[in-house]
């Protein structure tokens, strides 16, 4: 499942960290399977811009003109005919 | 299963309105139909299938896919005559500045009137209760994209798994080439 990427800012001072160029990404395993990523920080940030565009709510707020036509065509507006003989009339059975 | 496409057609379909309370359940023909609480066929008549009375309308629909094989259902839109709007709100319909009113223009359907798909008001239809013999118009594969677009922003599915999948695939046969 897809989550948001949330950024955690830390000194670099607290780790030998290495400086990716960009387009370059950099992956340290630990028996062979992927622990961390470092990316160059202009990667980092458009792939967060992309990441939160994904995110973003597109709902579409109804107006009231939607809203009342949906009220409106989603109940019945008359009695329903019930009658026998005046459904037998009006379909022509 | 028609032949012809019916997913992006206007046809006439026999469509219930969803059952709503006080539900009403057929008795036979000797009696009334019986009101039946909710609570009581929830506690006591889930096992049960029921015949519901359900008030309906026969009316054109916006058909917007083609029959499931196993269920022969499809989705379908109502539709709002522009005989209830005012001349202010034709306008806007008209010019499709409403997302959730998509406007049918009336030399190209041959409806009674002209009118404007509810994007909100989702209905299923039984294959058999829609006349596939005779298609009153249909909207172009464009018109059909755009109207698929209002029908996600409208529910708000998460389309973003779907989206990033693309992507993916595309970034790949870019990188093949």
């Amino acid at each position: 499942m897809a989550s948001t990427l949330r950024l955690e800012r830390r000194e670099a001072s607290t780790a030998r960290v290495p400086a990716p160029r960009q387009g370059q990404a950099l992956a340290f395993t630990r028996y062979e399977k992927e622990q961390a990523v470092v990316l160059n920080p202009q990667d980092f940030h458009r792939l967060a811009a992309l990441d939160a565009a994904l995110e973003q709510d597109d709902r579409t707020v109804p107006s009231d003109l939607a809203l009342r036509a949906h009220a409106q065509e989603s109940r019945p507006a008359a009695p329903a005919v019930e009658d026998p003989a005046q459904i037998k009339t009006i379909l022509g059975l | 299963m028609s032949a012809s496409p019916l997913a992006g057609t206007i046809r006439w379909a026999v469509v219930p309105y969803a059952p709503a309370a006080p539900f009403e359940l057929y008795a036979g023909t000797e009696h009334r139909p019986i009101q039946a609480p909710l609570g009581a066929m929830i506690e006591r008549g889930a096992d049960s299938e029921w015949r519901f009375v359900v008030p309906g309308k026969v009316r054109p629909v916006l058909v917007l896919t083609e029959p499931s094989a196993r269920h022969s259902e499809l989705l379908a839109l109502r539709l709002m005559r522009f005989t209830k709007l005012s001349p202010g709100e034709q306008k806007t319909v008209r010019q499709q500045q409403d997302p959730l009113l998509f406007h049918l223009p009336p030399d190209r359907f041959d409806l009674p009137e002209e009118n404007a798909a509810i994007v909100s008001a989702l209905v299923p239809v039984g294959e058999s209760a829609i006349d596939t013999a005779r298609s009153l118009g249909a909207l172009s594969s464009e018109e059909m994209r755009v109207l698929g677009e209002r029908v996600i922003g409208c529910f708000g599915f998460d389309t973003r798994l779907l989206v990033e999948r693309r992507i993916r695939e595309l970034a790949d046969a870019r990188r093949r080439k």
